[in-house]
């Protein structure tokens, strides 16, 4: 599957991205879980915890309130008793005042009941079994009637209790006994009273009188051995009081604890909830259960020994005084009972609240708690959805986004690429003018650059390579024009003559060489023939051999039958001398023949030995040549000249070393031993040409498929005559 | 071909190897342009020289012409090939051969 770079880009950007997201949304995920966890776990905990310090807090709190209301509700009867002692005192301190100022009133009869009826919160007066067996001493009888200046009193303090069966009342000394009743039921007829009460009652016996006197001071007293009237449980209060004799009686209050019945009433707490109080003995003397184990009632058992422990305990704590809370169990049923003392009475107060109730107060608490954390913790579950999915959404939302973004950053991407890619081609159709035009500053730009470089480059290389092309192409044609001029230049008509046969050719190599030939008539019986060979190849060696055949030619005619053929070659060497700086030279071979004698005159000039056919021997030998100097590099020097004598069919065969060093594929010459050898076994008689060709086909032989290194020339002349 | 120098001070040998045709002979021009400069003793040692063709006579010429002006020139182990050459030509004679 191949891919474009556009799709590899998008693939990469895309795979990166996707990864990113992935890995940031599971590890948000991962954290959102674990969140959750913790804070489900923390809530469980913190729900348990809480719960726990709830229902601890709450227990607390309704102890704590249980007891306060026991301390308020025990303060609250203290107060009421203050209240009762405090009439009490102003009695006692009344009844002081007229029993020891007795002057200071006017005697008062009060109402004997033995003789007339007493009316609702009217005050009468018993005189006791004393005076009943002793009669009445006249200052007795003024005693009791300064007493009931009381009467006032009496009646006013009666009518703050005349909505219960109440009385206020005074025991004297003598055994009197002064009282006003209240009697609400029927407020309209007299007290009943017994017969025995008129004389028989003294109270001095009673519980109340004997208290007070016994304290000297106010006491309550409970007032269980009364009668009881109705739900509600009478107690009183009494005091002594003084005359200046010392104690004169004791004053009483004896009312109903409504008051203190409703405080100890409305104290309950819960569905069972109730209250008592109980005396410095133990003894249960309020309650508000009519029925049970804690009812008030007369010679109750104490509660200290009762044979339930808990309760005994808090009996025992109850009567020291202290306060606190207790779980108790009463009639069967588990309480909490919370006291308080009351100082006054030396009374204890208690309120007794179910168990169950509080239990069930404090489970409701705990729920209610239990209920608010579950309540968090599945509103944390709610918004963990809810923000997994706005999460799961983003996410989404972003992989589309990111989807969009990578496909414009890889297009962008490639965008340059593209356009390279067009003006690469646009370049690859031979527009060499075009220029890449990106400039992304990157490394296309530097791409484009290069490419831009390169065509440069490429321009440059094409304008340089068609110049130099031209070059070589000019420099080539005018080498074949020197080539063409170098062949014009040796002669081809070569003369039919009675005494002589002569032939050449000259079969240059593929550059110009030196190679050259001449032969000319210097009178009607002298012929010139020239082969030389100029040093170097190409236009230099071209041009000096047209310099060296010219001037040979032209010494050779003006100075020859003069002076001489080694003059000739001495005076052309200076000739060639003369400002020859590159060294140019050339060999050469120069001969003169008599075409009548057949003397052959020549000088050697550095050149190959020609080979000479004896016709009368049918032998080839080469010419023994004096070593002369070449032509061109030293001017002044001598040349040595030679003369052989031809006869007829002799033939001589110049040549240059493009025969004998002619090379083949080996790099093996051909040499003159081999020329020489086949010289000897081919028809030297033969017509020159038919001589010449053989040469050249034994060449051939020899060199092969080699290339042809140098100019080959070959010059042959038989003599006739 | 192929050229080895030798460098002793002023004294400088040049081994030619090879052959010194139309072809090599322009190399060993360009080479010895500069490396005569100072030279005293210019000694061409031709042991492993195959063949010598004029071109390659023409730089012998001018390396003569040169040292002719700043010292001595000579030609060591010739071969019989080579030898035969410059005998032919007159070179032998112009030149030192030992």
């Amino acid at each position: 599957m191949k891919w474009n770079i556009q799709k590899r880009l998008l693939v990469l950007v895309l795979a990166a991205g996707i990864l990113s997201f992935l890995t940031l949304s599971g590890l948000s995920f991962y954290g959102l879980y674990a969140v959750h966890n913790e804070m489900k776990e923390m809530g469980d905990e913190v729900g348990k915890a809480g719960a726990k310090f709830t229902e601890n807090l709450v227990t607390y709190q309704l102890k704590k309130t249980l007891e306060e209301l026991a301390k308020a509700r025990a303060g609250f009867i203290e107060q009421r008793l203050g209240g009762f002692r405090s009439n009490i005192e102003i009695l006692s301190r009344t009844m002081t005042r007229i029993a020891s100022d007795p002057d200071d009133y006017k005697p008062i009869k009060l109402i004997n009941p033995q003789f007339e009826p007493v009316y609702n919160t009217q005050t009468y007066m018993t005189y006791g079994p004393d005076i009943k067996r002793d009669g009445l001493t006249p200052e007795t009888e003024h005693e009791l009637a300064i007493a009931g200046n009381i009467r006032v009193l009496l009646e006013s303090l009666e009518r703050m209790f005349m909505e219960y069966p109440s009385s206020v009342y005074i025991g004297t000394k003598h055994g009197c006994f002064i009282c006003c009743p209240s009697f609400p039921d029927k407020p309209n007829e007299p007290k009943p009273f017994a017969e025995s009460e008129f004389f028989d009652y003294d109270p001095r016996e009673r519980p109340w009188y004997k208290q007070a006197i016994a304290a000297n001071a106010p006491v309550f007293f409970e007032l269980d051995s009364h009668t009881n009237l109705g739900k509600y449980q009478r107690f009183g209060c009494s005091a002594p009081y003084y005359d200046r004799y010392g104690v004169a009686g004791v004053v009483g209050l004896d009312v109903p604890n409504v008051d203190i019945y409703k405080a100890i009433n409305e104290t309950a707490i819960g569905s069972d909830g109730f209250s008592f109080v109980l005396n410095k003995n133990g003894r249960v003397i309020f309650s508000s259960r009519t029925e049970g184990e804690l009812v008030a009632k007369a010679n109750g058992e104490d509660m200290r020994t009762s044979s339930k422990r808990r309760f005994a305990r808090a009996a025992s704590k109850m009567t020291r005084g202290e306060s606190g809370i207790m779980p108790v169990t009463v009639d069967g049923e588990e309480y909490f009972l919370a006291f308080a003392p009351m100082k006054y009475t030396g009374w204890s107060f208690g309120t007794l609240t179910l168990r169950k109730d509080i239990d069930v107060a404090v489970d409701k608490s705990r729920e209610y708690f239990i209920t608010q954390v579950q309540g968090f913790s599945s509103r944390l579950q709610d918004r963990y959805f809810i923000m997994t999915f706005i999460s799961s959404l983003l996410v989404i939302g972003l992989l589309y986004l990111l989807f969009i973004a990578s496909n414009k950053v890889s297009a962008m991407f490639v965008k340059p690429i593209h356009e390279l890619s067009d003006g690469v081609r646009e370049i690859a159709s031979g527009n060499l003018d075009k220029k890449l035009d990106i400039h992304t500053g990157d490394e296309i730009e530097h791409l484009a650059t290069c490419f831009n470089a390169m065509t440069d480059e490429l321009k440059a290389h094409m304008a340089n390579l068609t110049k130099v092309t031209a070059e070589k192409e000019r420099i080539a044609t005018e080498l074949d024009v020197a080539t063409e001029i170098q062949s014009g230049m040796l002669p081809k008509d070569f003369p039919v003559h009675e005494n002589f046969e002569l032939l050449a050719t000259m079969k240059p190599a593929k550059e110009v060489g030196g190679d050259f030939y001449d032969y000319y008539f210097i009178d009607e019986t002298h012929l010139a023939i020239t082969v030389a060979d100029v040093s170097g190849k190409g236009i230099p060696a071209a041009l000096f051999m047209v310099i060296a055949k010219t001037v040979l030619k032209n010494f050779t005619m003006s100075m020859h039958n003069r002076e001489g053929l080694a003059e000739v070659v001495a005076a052309s060497n200076d000739k060639l001398c003369a400002n020859n700086e590159a060294m140019m030279f050339v060999t050469a071979f120069v001969g003169v023949l008599d075409l009548q004698t057949g003397e052959f005159v020549f000088v050697n000039a550095g050149h190959n030995p020609p080979v000479v056919y004896h016709a009368e021997e049918n032998h080839c030998d080469f010419l023994d040549v004096k070593k002369n100097f070449v032509l061109g590099p030293m001017d002044e020097i001598p040349f040595a000249e030679q003369k052989i004598l031809l006869k007829p069919g002799d033939l001589l065969f110049l040549y240059t070393d493009g025969v004998t060093e002619a090379l083949n594929v080996n790099d093996e010459e051909y040499l003159p031993d081999r020329l020489i050898d086949f010289m000897n076994s081919t028809d030297c008689t033969a017509n020159l040409e038919t001589l010449l060709e053989n040469v050249r086909g034994d060449l051939s032989k020899h060199v092969g498929e080699a290339e042809q290194s140098d100019d080959i020339t070959m010059f042959a002349l038989r003599f006739n005559r | 071909m192929e050229i080895k120098k030798e460098q002793n001070g002023s004294a400088l040998t040049i081994h030619v190897i090879g052959r010194l045709d139309a072809g090599s002979a322009p190399e060993l021009s360009k080479e010895l342009t500069t490396a005569l400069d100072g030279v005293t003793d210019l000694t061409f040692d031709f042991a492993e020289l195959k063949y010598i063709a004029s071109a390659g006579l023409r730089v012998l010429l001018v390396a003569q012409k040169r040292m002719n002006k700043q010292g001595s020139m000579k030609l060591i182990n010739v071969s019989e090939a080579v030898m035969e050459v410059l005998d032919m030509t007159g070179f032998a004679s112009l030149m030192t051969i030992a």
